[in-house]
């Protein structure tokens, strides 16, 4: 047996995978963090601080680090009506920013195509020329 | 395109952004942006939520045109949020 799967039966590595593993698929630094509740996920924030990153973070009136968050939004942190809220607002923001993506690639796309029957054309003209 | 996306003050009112902490444990620092209080609540100020949240749309439609990637830091998936986003890589930070 190897050494990995000797620790991997241990249960304190079962404890700490489950509350880790999720981030070992992250491969690079992101660029931009998004906390729900700072005062539970306060390790998250320092370390964005630490490495540069800006963050941005929901902020009730018992915030303990509203001096620390770059881009912070005063808001209700335990009801969950408000926290869909806040939720559909970063999809929706997600979306329109990847249509943006989306429609830039089409126009360079078109671009591209356009220069090809240019070159085609210029091509034909070329041997036509040859020809003559 | 920003344009399409509509924020009024009837959204943030109806899903209770406006309801804050009690009074026992809420922050001096935070004086500044509570408009009053309710019984044993504060209530917040919306004026700068709204701003705040503009600000935030801004900045995410930027970051995610350019290409870049976003970390969302949530203890856990209690309200389904990965079904909700419809996001592909969602990861979730569990302090215990």
């Amino acid at each position: 047996m190897t050494n990995f799967k000797i620790v991997s039966r241990h249960p304190k590595f079962l404890e700490l995978s489950k509350s880790f593993s999720n981030l070992r698929q992250l491969k690079y630094l992101p660029s931009f963090i998004f906390l729900f509740d700072p005062n539970i996920s306060e390790a998250a924030l320092f370390e964005g601080y630490v490495l540069g990153v800006p963050t941005s973070a929901i902020a009730n009136s018992d915030c303990l680090f509203f001096e620390s968050i770059n881009y912070p939004v005063l808001g209700n942190t335990e009801c969950y009506e408000s926290m869909y809220f806040y939720m559909y607002v970063l999809r929706d923001a997600i979306k329109l920013g990847s249509i943006k993506e989306y429609v830039e690639i089409l126009r360079i796309r078109r671009l591209k195509a356009k220069l090809k029957i240019k070159l085609r054309i210029r091509r034909k003209i070329k041997k036509y020329k040859f020809v003559c | 395109m920003q344009d399409f996306f509509k924020l009024s003050f009837k959204q943030l009112m109806l899903s209770n952004v406006f309801l804050g902490s009690r009074k026992d444990s809420f922050n001096m620092i935070m004086k500044p942006f509570i408009l009053g209080y309710r019984g044993s609540f504060c209530i917040l100020n919306l004026s700068y939520t709204y701003i705040q949240f503009k600000l935030l749309i801004h900045v995410l439609f930027n970051i995610i045109f350019l290409r870049k990637k976003v970390l969302i830091v949530k203890e856990n998936d209690l309200y389904n949020f990965k079904i909700s986003l419809e996001a592909k890589n969602l990861y979730f930070y569990n302090k215990k």
